[in-house]
């Protein structure tokens, strides 16, 4: 859809892992990001989850041009990233901006926090003043609830909330439409989480940002985006609205994460474990034949084994790649 | 008396800044069997608080108060008698299982290496017990990862070999700091599993320290709320979270973003953030942050009073409403 503010279409990504010995070399081709088709219209909040090594980071890393990718196009506002040349590239990157998961390890520990914010801007507005830029700076440090005090603080003397602010400040000036959160709150205390959790909201509903929200924690994701897609092993195995996700999750992967996730509530502890499921991700280098799932899917048939499951309905709503989505029965045969 | 009795203990830091008074009389009493949560933010010292009890502070650390295990005194005890209590009477599993194992040591050697020492068995006695609690920790195919060497295992793979050789002889105590935090959540609930099974099978006493309510909520019977070093609000898993007493455990649980939550309104978040040890106000030191904050509140220090069968909370609020 020409429409859509982002159009990611068959995009993988592979990495060659060393498998041959020191004196006989042998790559092996690591997929991954397999064939993803996600779109993301203007404003809209679009998280992703999965387990680690599913390829989320991978694919908002291609997204962003940050990692290469050997197949598929990423349309933005009508242009393929892939095809610019990279200095082409680099006066896009105002529009798609990111905040990425360690909060001290994102920043330069010998830039103040006033540097750190306003570099952006000297790159892509090289022409405005350096007052200019400290309006700026000033302005979006009180956007995102940082005391002005900050401005001559090195990140060392920040707690690990204040420098998400900042990365979450450092991002936000250059205006981008796109911010692309990767576990912008894995790292945070539950309290603090909570704070960042909602300054993105109120980000993204004050600039009118379009969002890609990467977490492996389902109600953090929840809460933050409107469409859902989950990931397993370099595939979307589903995608859908929040409501339609935790609501009606069609795929067992979908049910099982989110019996997954441990509530708050002593007395609601127990009547989940049902679906939980064994095992782990099996290994990226070596996947599964058929649907990757099946060996730690309690529904898995003779089919699922040796044929693919495709992506099947509309992504704006749900959609599924499954042979045996939602509650329906397997077949005996 | 419960197996572990811990009574007053304080623990303070040397550093530049000064003394740092990181865990501020905390006392607990933990019955068999029973497992224990230990919630708090970081530096709330949680994790500081049972480092002291297993002798396992830093240089410029000093613990004061009474640990007693099974009776006996075990606080700044002599290091032979620390010796025979770690890993033996009470076995640790740490936050991250990739850096708590010796890289060069087979999962078999590692795990037997306990047993050999603290209670004199064989190898061959050792290995038999250690191939049966590598399938009480559900390791598929045990027999092939005792001879695997740790970087051939997965994180949550890691997380149980840990699991099980903190288990390995049989200890009185758990202690768990923060054993799932760095594992997926599918993975987490496995262990969670484990854990909760270990309950049922053994009467091995389990403190799991963590910052994650949810965690707690599906194991723990007893839960502890630690602030700026102190227990804030102890009692039954239930009261704390449906009874709650404390502001600052209700700000906890409101940051949750839990499935019950409508989504299109903000997080009732804890504003601001945890105060410095060297810089703690005066009185309650959830004052500042506190939305029920009154003149009295800065005062004097609350105690725990009682607020229903085993439950305690320090506020000077008589009740939450």
């Amino acid at each position: 859809m020409s429409a859509e503010l982002l159009d990611i279409a068959d995009l993988r990504v592979t990495f060659p892992v060393r498998t041959g010995g020191i004196l006989i070399p042998d790559y092996t081709p690591l997929m991954a990001v397999n064939g993803v088709s996600l779109t993301l219209g203007a404003g809209e909040t679009l998280g992703i989850v999965g387990e680690s090594g599913c390829g989320k980071s991978t694919l908002a890393r291609a997204v962003l041009q940050l990692v290469k990718s050997d197949q598929g196009r990423v349309v933005w506002m009508g242009r393929d990233l892939v095809t610019l040349s990279p200095q082409e590239m680099d006066a896009a990157r105002d529009q798609l901006q990111v905040v990425f998961q360690d909060p001290l390890s994102s920043h330069n520990p010998r830039m103040t926090v006033g540097r750190i914010i306003g570099e952006p801007l000297t790159v892509f507005k090289p022409d405005l003043s350096e007052a200019d830029v400290d309006v700026a700076v000033k302005k979006i440090m009180s956007d995102v609830g940082l005391s002005e005090l900050y401005f001559t603080r090195y990140p060392h003397e920040l707690s690990g909330g204040q420098c998400q602010r900042v990365s979450i400040a450092r991002a936000l000036i250059a205006q981008p439409k796109l911010l692309v959160c990767d576990e912008p709150v894995s790292a945070l205390d539950v309290s603090t989480q909570a704070q960042i959790v909602n300054l993105i909201k109120k980000v993204q509903a004050d600039y009118g940002l379009a969002v890609i929200f990467i977490s492996h924690d389902l109600s953090v994701v929840r809460y933050v985006c409107q469409r859902i897609a989950v990931m397993y092993l370099g595939r979307v195995v589903e995608v859908g609205t929040r409501d339609a996700l935790f609501h009606n999750p069609q795929h067992p992967y979908t049910r099982a994460l989110i019996a997954s996730v441990p509530q708050p509530d002593p007395r609601a502890k127990r009547n989940r474990l049902k679906q939980l499921i064994s095992g782990e991700l099996p290994s990226p280098l070596n996947p599964p034949s058929g649907c990757a799932f099946h060996k730690r899917c309690p529904k898995a048939s003779p089919h699922c084994i040796k044929t693919l499951p495709v992506l099947e309905g509309d992504t704006l709503t749900q959609a599924v790649a499954c042979f045996h989505p939602g509650d329906q029965a397997v077949p005996q045969q | 008396m419960g197996v572990l009795d811990c009574s007053n203990l304080n623990v303070r830091f040397k550093t530049e800044q000064g003394d740092l008074h990181v865990v501020r009389d905390f006392s607990l009493n933990l019955e068999k069997g029973e497992c224990v949560g230990v919630v708090g933010e970081s530096g709330s010292g949680k994790s500081q608080t049972f480092m002291a009890m297993l002798g396992l502070l830093t240089d410029n650390g000093q613990a004061t108060g009474s640990v007693k295990l099974d009776g006996q005194e075990i606080l700044n005890a002599p290091r032979a008698l620390l010796n025979q209590v770690r890993g033996n009477r009470i076995g640790m599993i740490f936050q991250d299982p990739m850096s708590s194992l010796t890289p060069f040591l087979k999962v078999g050697e590692q795990m037997c290496e306990g047993l050999v020492h603290h209670q004199g068995l064989s190898t061959a006695q050792a290995r038999a017990r250690a191939l049966e609690t590598l399938e009480l920790v559900r390791i598929p195919d045990a027999k092939r990862r005792f001879n695997q060497y740790p970087h051939e295992l997965s994180g949550g793979m890691k997380q149980r070999v840990m699991i099980a050789q903190a288990l390995m002889c049989k200890p009185a105590v758990l202690v768990a700091d923060e054993p799932t935090t760095a594992l997926d959540v599918t993975v987490q609930a496995q262990i969670l599993e484990i854990l909760e099974g270990l309950k049922s099978h053994t009467d091995t006493a389990i403190v799991m320290i963590t910052h994650d309510l949810g965690v707690v909520a599906g194991i723990c019977d007893r839960v502890l709320v630690m602030y700026a070093g102190r227990v804030v609000e102890e009692g039954p898993a239930d009261n704390i979270f449906h009874h709650t007493h404390h502001p600052y455990t209700q700000g906890l649980l409101r940051s949750v973003p839990s499935f019950d939550l409508d989504p299109s309104q903000p997080l009732a978040a804890i504003p601001g953030q945890p105060p410095a040890p060297f810089a703690l106000p005066s009185g309650c030191a959830f004052s500042p942050r506190c939305q029920y904050v009154s003149d009295a509140c800065g005062q004097a220090l609350p105690v725990l009073t009682q607020r229903g069968p085993q439950h305690r909370a320090a506020c000077v609020r008589e009740a939450l409403s």
